[in-house]
């Protein structure tokens, strides 16, 4: 059984995915997402801090190793 | 009389003599810890700028952006708190390319906005303690990418690294856009997961 938090995270993580390429519609539904619920924002924000810090830690020689194996 | 003020002329001198090597014993440390800097930034230096480059895709903001960062280094540079100075490096660069976009920047030339406008040095105020925190979570977001299941991170890094479209990472990866958008979105649950719910 998901916690509520659990939910709100499925949700925000799909609309987070979903906004880069995010119809005129999503985007008003994402935004009314947002502005429903302060807890919303936040979970929403929280994750988009941790897309761009993993897409920032990307570099990592390590993690290069592991795309290169994955790509061949 | 003159025998004590000789002893204590002599112990005076043992203590400052004592005094003095200790100074010099931190001195040396402080240079130690100084030259690792040195030698991390410098050897840190192409990777960065390649890094930049390619978050960026432009060599003269690339180039800039690297000597900004290696400028907000500094303030690290005796903090012997820190363990890994390319961890910290990458994340301030990161910070330099959001808000060199938060400032609107474009990336014409002509379009050229100096490093004044962007704002404070963030990194400059940002405390210690946050600076250890934000480590130990990339380290524990690193761990969470290395352990995502390949195709998940196969998407994410097309997505987010090479910056293809949904459609494109799709066509790459004989997927549905649909299974894209889910393998990005499992991808930031696992995140979260991995360092943990800010809040509540």
């Amino acid at each position: 059984m998901a916690t509520e938090n659990e939910q709100l995270a499925r949700l925000a993580a799909d609309f987070l995915a979903r906004s880069r390429e995010e119809t005129t519609a999503e985007r008003q539904a994402r935004e009314a997402w947002l502005a429903k619920d302060p807890r919303h924002l936040r979970i929403y924000r929280s994750l988009e801090q941790l897309d761009k810090d993993a897409t920032a830690l990307l570099d990592d020689p390590e993690l290069r190793a592991l795309l290169k194996r994955d790509s061949e | 009389m003159p025998k004590r003020a000789a002893d204590v002329a002599i112990a005076m001198s043992q203590r400052d003599r004592h005094l003095a090597l200790n100074e010099l014993a931190l001195e040396e440390d402080a240079k130690r810890l100084r030259s690792q800097f040195d030698e991390a930034m410098t050897a840190h230096r192409d990777e960065l700028l390649k890094y930049l480059h390619r978050r960026t895709r432009d060599a003269e903001l690339a180039a800039d952006l690297t000597q900004e960062t290696l400028s907000r280094m500094m303030v690290y540079r005796d903090n012997s708190k820190i363990e890994s100075y390319e961890l910290l490096m990458y994340r301030v660069a990161h910070n330099l390319v959001l808000e060199h976009q938060r400032a609107g920047f474009r990336r014409h030339a002509s379009d050229h906005v100096s490093l004044s406008v962007v704002g404070p040095l963030r990194a400059d105020e940002t405390p210690v303690d946050e600076i250890v925190d934000a480590r130990m979570s990339l380290e524990l977001l690193k761990r969470a990418l290395i352990g995502l299941p390949p195709k998940r991170r196969l998407a994410f890094v097309l997505s987010r690294f090479e910056g293809m479209t949904y459609p494109e990472v799709a066509a790459r990866m004989g997927i549905s856009v649909k299974m894209v958008e889910k393998h990005i979105s499992k991808a930031l649950l696992a995140f979260r997961a991995a360092v943990g719910e800010p809040d509540e």
